[in-house]
């Protein structure tokens, strides 16, 4: 059936284009098959560029075209979609998708600097997934000049939209398909159909689509000394207790191209994604008082105060992303009763990097033990800490202060979470890449070819997402058996030792919840915390009765699981994770609980199907393929375990940093305890990171949302998520 | 007089650490540190020496908590002859060569005698009041030591001719890191290095192998080892490494042992004092007047103190010391566990950091062989205090709001006075690990105490109930000829085991089994590492120092002697 050309837009069209889009063909997007192999290295794929015929490798990353030929011509003809399709045309326009190539500043700055250090190469990596028509084009192998159109791509309509097939493994894991595109007469159904068909393969609705690059790693293959797994969204995802609707909206963007109604619908929406909250005042004496507002201070004391923080709102772990550019941050004000600011902590972070600002995210060591803040990813080593919040999850951090002798009590307690984009030194390197002169060069390109050029060295705004405060003389808008939880969650975190400092909430609020559904909720956590302290025989009397309450559940067999393997019961252990996995099926840490309890109970014949589902899931975990590698006992199963295994100084390169960074020992702690700064004194608890140059000091927007914290969700049973579970045992 | 010190065979229970032999020298399925057979043609003081099995004499572990960062020390005490040892160490993350230390054993016995239950001597009535001599544990008798830290920067392999990387001699041991393909196949691994294991022990090691473990070889090298006399001295294992829990890994030690074990356990953090999170948690007695005649039966009366308390809690962790370093250990004392993240600052002897405050907490546990899980440990919620208020003020503890302060410490009230040199030889006593196992265990408590002991409910000047004490549970083990006991030693009762003997099956039998479920009865204490000595003037046994500190004991002997004579002269 031939197509017919609809309304040419501009004359930019070149008659290629007319000549492709007047071509009868009947494309039947078949998906090649799902090939779900544990690919355990980047494959060799190559293809012919349909215009030079020159083979053009894109390893390392894991992209494959349908077809011999690349026609890069086909992937490149997004303007014709405006035609029918303007406001999604619109919202992609200014979307990370369609900015993600070399006229982003702070991509462009890192992967010229990975082509530089390393070579182009590695960069195939990157461009897997942010400039995937330059790779395919071959581009990626030359050197890249600010003229050239494919760098004004990135992920573009028609990539996504031709994409057939896509696999779990990330880094650009999925196959393309360049094709020529039908354009439908409107009136004519079959001509819809086949544009449907060629446009919207079914892969495009699962997870997978999105899967195939918001996960990544990094290897040998681009410059790294061993594996380092990075962004994962899909995982925490399909662990977590719901799926999550995903816009891609970045506030930094938005910003830097002045779309204000952009930023507005960003704030908006991660309004709903946090809640920040107070509590779990200690005194000197280690009496505890759990409502800090509530509490009896003494002038002269040092207490510390908790401020907790719960992802409610993101379906995957939050701050998401590269999580080491991320940049949320809370800040902690101690007021006394006449209102006088006594203590502050992270105030200072939104003009420069404040030590005692509590950031969400991660750090990742380069090779000396130092914290690579520029997101040169061939220098990454190791990871130094993660404080990224799973979905549901709850993280801490605690703050300490001397009560002023002076200060009128009782003391108020104000603690805001603040989301911006990018940390201090990604924001110093797009600002530098943007005023450098290559970097002129590709904004003026971008005006030449109409469109609006980011600008690296605009302030990035600050969103405020959570904001609580804590005073006697109001009381807090959420429940307090429901702030207990939550503080209850978050110490649930914390280093092994400090694990009983949650019985005190959990316990409250266990006699202060309001039904049987919240008190089973909370008996589950205090199963949970027994479990870790091996007392099985407590851990499994609770989950007994959160399931005589409840019904069966898989969350409560993985606190069943916990309990048996703490005590090295690991048969028992194995039949419960067996339950979790029989019924999270989506979630890979199941299968990894699972696949290691059989091996640790010598089940070693039983160890391949169980890790089976979560290889298909997440083909590079480390712990699956520990487990197949002992029970296989052969060469190629140690040797995809050794080549994705954590780095071997990975322990050095921490105690590194506790040498040469400053905060590196304290924030390495699930909790860390910062130092409130005395306003008196004005003087930093503790010194200034060696940070890079900040952004210029010009007053970024700050976006402020409703001043109180939103009241959590209502505790429905799909909030016993099973993504309450450890990360992998690190022993 | 010099003491034999009996032939003490530990086990470093910290990290499982599992000892192997090669297997042609093993003839039971022993999993501590093992002495192999006597051949035919060894001399005649070894002549029908069996093949000890493995048993696990009270030993020491000393964990440093700092964040994350854990320095473990165990204290591998063996005296024995001098044969090649293995030990494979079960460590929670990888580390690299310089994480891998050995220290003096005197830095054990000295921490060991800070903070050991003592006696404690006033004369309340004495004017002027001389200061009432504290049972501060000096240096006395422990010898000098160099306190060398053993991490030296390793040679490369070039110059060691070593093939293997991971290979690298640390003062008496040849130490292998087992990078993650080896420790993911550990069992091949050492079955290729010739070293066997029996399979209980291949079961419980896939638990740590299937937990992302990595595991240190240790092959202690008899001809670069300490020697004494024919035995020889293995120095205590330091292994530094990262992690979120805080667990001692005790159950490998149960594999082979023959009954109940015990160790003492130190915990150096700046997070106040530590309990076990999964076992309860007693608080020793203290504070409690002790009849002047009784006054050097300490150890005795400790003995009885803690066998009674385990008797009645099995399983029990007493915790007989919380403290902060400064008030009786120092900064020199605990700087060689690892406390200052910098080696070269073991021997400080001020702290780096004055601001950080370390608490030593010092923990008894005794464990059997029916044990399902290792050891959780916890900071406790609360400090603790003790809380009598002595007329002699310096019998009071005082510390920091919030800090802990709490030791063992009995009290003898003299009447009259003494002369300050009377004083300083009034018998020291202190329940250190040697003196303890040196002691009787027969001691009834309200014999020789002035006060209640509310915990275990005995009054002061009661006699022994009928039946006391209880019968232990486990068969006597056998005393070697060449391992003579102590004759301090009360001989033991025909059903119970001597304190240094353990079971030793004739090369045809079995492996002792290792599922022995204790009963609560009280077991003989099997002989601690005897490192220097902690006893009071009149019954000090010049037992010679610790590998090697001989000389420099000697010379501080002399240099006493000298000063005496001096003193008189003068």
């Amino acid at each position: 059936m031939q197509g017919k050309a609809r309304g040419t837009t501009s004359a930019s069209m070149s008659g290629v284009r007319r000549t492709i889009r007047r071509l009868a063909l009947l494309a039947l997007v078949v998906p090649l098959g799902c090939d779900e192999s544990n690919v355990v290295e980047p494959p060799l794929d190559a293809t012919r560029d349909a215009n030079t015929h020159a083979v053009v490798d894109h390893t390392p990353s894991q992209l494959r075209l349908a077809e011999e030929h690349a026609n890069v011509e086909v992937l490149t003809g997004d303007e014709v979609c405006v035609d029918c399709h303007r406001d999604e045309v619109a919202q992609h326009a200014s979307s990370a998708h369609a900015r993600s190539s070399f006229d982003n500043p702070w991509y462009r700055a890192t992967v010229d600097r990975l082509r530089e250090d390393v070579g182009f190469e590695a960069s195939r990596h990157c461009a897997g997934c942010h400039d995937p028509v330059m790779l395919v084009a071959g581009s990626m192998d030359h050197p890249i000049e600010p003229d050239d159109p494919l760098t004004r791509v990135g992920v573009g309509c028609l990539v996504c939209h031709s994409i057939v097939d896509a696999r779990s493994d990330g880094n650009g894991s999925y196959t393309l398909t360049s094709a020529p595109v039908p354009i439908p007469d409107p009136n004519d159904e079959d001509e819809i159909a086949l544009h449907r068909a060629r446009l919207a393969s079914p892969v495009l609705r699962t997870p997978k689509l999105c899967g195939s690059c918001h996960r990544g790693f990094l290897g040998t293959f681009t410059g790294n000394s061993s594996h380092l797994p990075g962004l994962d969204e899909a995982g925490p995802w399909r662990g977590s207790a719901w799926g999550d609707q995903h816009a891609q909206r970045i506030s930094a963007l938005a910003a830097a191209t002045d779309d204000e109604r952009q930023l507005a619908t960003i704030a908006a929406r991660q309004s709903s994604a946090a809640t920040i909250d107070v509590i779990g005042l200690v005194h000197q004496d280690g009496r505890r008082e759990l409502l800090p507002e509530r509490a009896r201070l003494r002038a002269g004391e040092r207490v510390t105060v908790d401020v907790v923080i719960r992802n409610v709102g993101v379906g995957h772990l939050f701050p998401g992303g590269a999580r080491d550019l991320r940049d949320h941050y809370v800040t902690l004000k101690v007021r006394d009763a006449s209102g006088a600011l006594v203590a502050e902590a992270g105030t200072t972070h939104e003009v420069e990097p404040d030590p005692t600002a509590f950031v969400l995210g991660t750090a990742v060591l380069a090779d000396d033990g130092t914290i690579e803040r520029e997101h040169f990813t061939h220098r990454f080593r190791a990871l130094a800490w993660d404080h990224t919040i799973g979905p549901r999850d709850a993280r801490a951090a605690r703050y300490a202060f001397v009560v002023p002798e002076a200060a009128a009590l009782p003391l108020s307690f104000e603690a805001t979470l603040v989301a911006r984009r990018h940390t201090a030194g990604v924001r110093a390197l797009g600002c530098e890449a943007t005023r450098s002169a290559r970097g002129r060069a590709f904004d003026d390109a971008v005006r030449a070819a109409g469109g609006v050029p980011i600008d690296g060295c605009a302030p990035q705004p600050a969103i405020e997402i959570a904001h609580a405060v804590l005073d006697a003389r109001e009381r807090s808008s959420r429940p307090a058996w429901s702030r207990l939880y939550d503080h209850g969650l978050a110490l649930l975190n914390d280093v092994s030792e400090h694990l009983e400092h949650a019985r005190p909430s959990l316990a409250r609020a266990l006699a202060l919840a309001p039904d049987a559904h919240a008190r089973a909720q909370v008996r589950l956590e205090l199963a949970r915390l027994e479990a870790r302290l091996a007392r099985p025989d407590r851990a499994l009397a609770l989950a007994d009765e959160v399931e005589a309450t409840l019904g069966a559940h898989p969350a409560i067999d993985r606190v069943r699981g916990e309990a048996f393997e703490r005590v090295w019961r690991f048969s028992e252990a194995a039949d419960a994770y067996a339950r979790v996995a029989a019924v999270a099926t989506l979630d890979t840490a199941a299968h990894r609980d699972h696949a290691r309890s059989l091996g640790a109970a010598g089940r070693s014949e039983d160890v391949e199907a169980a890790a089976a589902p979560g290889l298909a899931l997440q083909p590079r975990d480390e712990g699956l393929l520990r487990s197949v590698a002992v029970a296989r006992d052969d060469e190629a199963s140690m040797r995809a375990y050794l080549t994705h295994r954590r780095p071997d100084d990975e322990t050095a390169l921490r105690l590194r940093c506790d040498a040469n960074e400053p905060t590196c020992a304290r924030d390495r702690l699930p909790i860390p305890t910062i130092d409130l700064r005395s306003v008196t004194t004005s003087s930093s608890a503790l010194p200034v990171t060696n940070a890079p140059p900040t952004s210029p000091p010009t007053s970024a927007p700050r976006v402020t949302n409703a001043p109180t914290t939103s009241p959590p969700s209502a505790p429905t049973s799909a909030a016993l998520s099973t993504n309450r579970h450890p990360p992998e045992p690190t022993p | 007089m010099k003491r034999t010190s009996p032939i003490v065979l530990s086990l470093a229970m910290l990290c499982s650490a599992t000892v192997i032999l090669p297997p042609s020298v093993v003839e039971a399925t022993c999993f501590c540190m093992l002495r192999p057979p006597m051949p035919a043609t060894s001399t005649s003081a070894q002549a029908g020496a069996q093949l000890d099995p493995s048993y696990n004499p009270a030993s020491a572990v000393v964990l440093v908590r700092d964040g994350r960062r854990t320095v473990l020390t165990i204290e591998a005490a063996y005296e024995g002859p001098a044969v090649e040892l293995s030990m494979v160490v079960p460590i929670p993350s990888s580390i690299e060569r310089s994480a891998v230390r050995t220290i003096t054993g005197t830095a054990f016995r000295r921490l060991d005698a800070r903070t050991a239950p003592r006696v404690r001597h006033v004369w309340p009535n004495c004017r002027p009041r001389p200061a009432p001599m504290r049972a501060s544990a000096t240096a006395d008798g422990f010898g000098g030591g160099s306190g060398r830290s053993e991490s030296a920067a390793a040679p490369t392999p070039e110059e060691l001719g070593i093939e293997i990387q991971d290979e690298w001699p640390v003062a008496e041991y040849d130490v292998t890191l087992l990078g993650a393909q080896e420790s993911t196949g550990l069992l091949t691994f050492l079955r290729q290095r010739g070293l066997e294991l029996p399979e209980r022990a291949s079961a419980m090691l896939r638990g740590y192998i299937e937990t992302n473990h990595r595991f240190v070889l240790l092959r202690a090298d008899p001809s670069r080892a300490q020697r004494l006399g024919d035995s020889m001295m293995l120095s205590p294992i330091q292994i530094e490494y990262d992690s979120d829990q805080l667990v001692v890994p005790v159950r490998l030690g149960t594999l082979n042992s023959p009954g109940e074990q015990e160790v003492l356990l130190y915990v150096l953090s700046t997070e106040g004092r530590y309990v076990v999170a999964n076992r309860p948690n007693v608080d020793a007695p203290t504070d409690l007047r002790m009849r002047p005649s009784a006054r050097g039966s300490m150890a005795e009366l400790y003995n009885s103190i803690s066998d009674e308390i385990f008797r009645r809690t099995p399983g029990a962790a007493i915790t007989e010391y919380a403290h902060n370093v400064g008030r009786h250990v120092r900064w020199s004392d605990v700087a060689p566990f690892g406390v200052a993240n910098d080696p070269s600052l073991a021997f400080a002897r001020t702290r780096p950091d004055a601001t950080r405050r370390w608490t030593v907490t010092r923990m008894r546990h005794r464990y059997g062989t029916d044990l399902r899980d290792d050891l959780v440990l916890q900071s406790a919620s609360t400090p603790l205090r003790m809380t009598r208020r002595w007329r002699t003020p310096s019998l009071n503890t005082r510390a920091r709001q919030g800090e802990s302060a709490y030791h063992v410490q009995y009290v003898v009230e003299h009447t009259g006075c003494a002369t300050e040199a009377q004083q300083r030889s009034a018998a020291r006593r202190f329940a250190t690990a040697e003196s303890m196992w040196e002691a009787r265990h027969d001691l009834w408590p309200g014999e020789v105490l002035l006060d209640r002991v509310a915990l275990l409910g005995i009054e002061p000047g009661s006699s022994a109930p009928s039946g006391w004490p209880p019968a232990p549970a486990t068969p006597p083990p056998t005393v070697k000829p060449e391992h003579p006991v102590p004759s301090a030693q009360v001989a033991p009762t025909p059903s119970a085991p001597a304190p240094n003997a353990h079971v030793a099956p004739t090369p045809s039998a079995p492996a002792p089994s290792a599922q022995v479920a204790p009963t609560p009865s009280a077991p003989a204490l099997p002989p601690p590492p005897s490192f220097g000595a902690a006893g009071g003037a009149e019954e000090k046994t010049c037992s010679v120092g610790h590998h090697g500190d001989a000389p420099l004991w000697l010379f501080a002997l002399a240099l006493a002697i000298a000063w005496r004579r001096r003193r008189r002269h003068d």
